[in-house]
């Protein structure tokens, strides 16, 4: 049914020294069964780039490919490559720790450690190793600023992040991810389980967000990868259908299952 | 989002432009009559039928208000709507362009002309024209029926040009002409700005199919 894919001039153009992620002709098997097929997509630094697509159609396990979240899968592999900062992820001699410290992530629910808001933050230093106090606290204040939490939990920092709201927790989620001082952040539906407000903060703080870090989100809101992103990939059936700026593939849209699904019309 | 009832307000969108779009033909065929058939009585028609067209305008304008700020339109919905909000706004214009006309018509329909009348007639009916093939252009969705539309308002412009200089000519030679000649002026200045809108109408039909801008296309030269 869909014999190419379309990627607009302006996604062709990533391939350049801003690229930093160069996914490869890249197939990805849960055991005898294929998810993802072909797919080639590349990500330029300091840029948003929203996967979208109906539930199955890879973009999760596209997602968590990147830093290598399917390893533990059992009966999962690879084919092709993905290229971050020019290494492929999937070589031999990748260190699969560094690489996640490299690509921080944010999941659907937030999940914060029974720990204090603290601890939550600097959990990544501190079992990367590092002890110097004043180091973590700035680190520590730093992230919580990037993400937008600074002042709401400033006075709070030894209280037990449980106690946070669920918009809170999302942000000090990301504020963890930020600590360890990622590259790249990939988000995984980060606003689905949030409400309005919540989430305008986390869209917001995507928005400030990628003036330093090169972000990937996985969302099903369609209006939400329209106001965040600045290019769109759709996935259906585990292939990457189009990709291309964000305006062009919600204002005219160049395959047509790819209208179909932004306007509701899908199946 | 509830597609089917997207759908339904995309038709009811459709529907209500259609129906506007036919009375505001309706205005300009009967401002071109007015003149042709020397009746004032149809010039009188267009006056009344001016408050329809307004309220349309505003009817089909919180459609499309309440469309984009319930349902979040994207790609072609979300171009129906744009061009919609677009179209209604042209067409009340050649509503009042039509007003316009028929005003001056009114005035001077019955006096003796010395006026060559071919010319204020040709350039009514190449307007009327084009606004039909610029409506047909909408509700049938073609492209290249609102292409022609595009380039036959030339006809219209070159028209306007050269009875605009027959007028001049006629008015520097004859000074009891110039009350007539200076009405017959704005009447085909009028004419030629809804030739003009019915230009914009076809540019947003080719927007709305084809997703791409058909205005000021010289700036596509730009990088």
């Amino acid at each position: 049914m869909v014999n190419e894919r379309i990627t607009d001039s302006t996604t062709k153009n990533a391939t350049n020294d801003n690229e930093v992620i160069s996914i490869q002709n890249f197939n990805f098997f849960y055991g005898p069964t294929q998810a993802l097929f072909n797919i080639d997509l590349s990500v330029n630094q300091h840029t948003v780039m929203a996967l979208i697509g109906p539930s199955g159609c890879g973009k999760s396990t596209l997602l968590r490919s990147i830093n290598r979240m399917n390893d533990l899968i059992d009966g999962a592999y690879v084919q092709g490559k993905v290229m971050v900062n020019g290494i492929d992820i999937y070589d031999k001699s990748c260190d699969v720790i560094e690489l996640r410290r490299n690509i921080g992530m944010v999941f659907q629910k937030s999940n914060p450690f029974p720990k204090s808001i603290f601890e939550n933050v600097c959990y990544g230093l501190r079992i990367a190793g590092i002890t110097d106090k004043e180091f973590i606290e700035q680190s520590v204040e730093q992230s919580l600023r990037d993400a937008g939490l600074w002042d709401e939990v400033k006075d709070r920092l030894r209280e037990n992040a449980m106690g946070l709201s669920g918009g809170q927790q999302q942000r000090l989620c990301i504020a963890r991810a930020l600590c360890v001082k990622p590259q790249i952040l990939l988000m995984d539906e980060p606003c689905s389980a949030l409400d309005p407000i919540a989430t305008t903060k986390i869209e917001e703080l995507i928005f400030n967000l990628k003036k330093s870090y090169t972000i990937i989100i996985v969302t099903h809101n369609m209006q939400q990868a329209a106001r965040v992103s600045d290019f769109t990939s759709f996935f259906w059936l585990g292939k990457l259908i189009e990709v291309g700026k964000t305006e062009k593939i919600f204002t005219n849209p160049s395959i047509k299952i790819t209208e179909d699904y932004i306007s509701g019309r899908f199946g | 989002m509830n597609q089917i009832h997207l759908d339904e307000e995309l038709q009811g969108l459709r529907t209500g432009l259609a129906i506007m779009a036919g009375e505001v033909e309706r205005m300009v065929e009967l401002t071109r009559d007015c003149y042709l058939k020397r009746n004032a009585a149809l010039g009188t028609t267009v006056l009344d039928l001016d408050r329809s067209i307004d309220i349309h305008e505003i009817e089909l304008e919180k459609k499309c208000l309440d469309i984009l700020a319930l349902r979040a339109p994207f790609a072609t919905d979300l171009r129906i709507v744009a061009s919609t909000l677009k179209i209604i706004s042209e067409l009340e214009r050649i509503g009042d362009h039509s007003v316009n006309i028929s005003k001056r018509f009114i005035n001077i329909v019955n006096q003796p002309s010395t006026l060559d009348d071919k010319w204020i007639n040709e350039i009514g009916s190449e307007a009327l024209k084009l606004v039909k093939r610029s409506f047909d252009s909408f509700l049938s969705k073609n492209v290249d029926l609102a292409r022609s539309v595009i380039t036959d308002d030339d006809i219209v412009d070159k028209l306007y040009a050269k009875t605009y200089d027959e007028v001049l000519k006629i008015m520097q030679k004859d000074p009891g002409a110039v009350e007539r000649g200076s009405h017959i002026i704005l009447i085909i200045k009028n004419w030629e700005r809804i030739a003009d809108q019915a230009t914009n109408i076809a540019e947003e039909v080719i927007f709305m199919v084809e997703g791409h801008n058909a205005k000021h296309t010289y700036l596509d030269q730009r990088d």
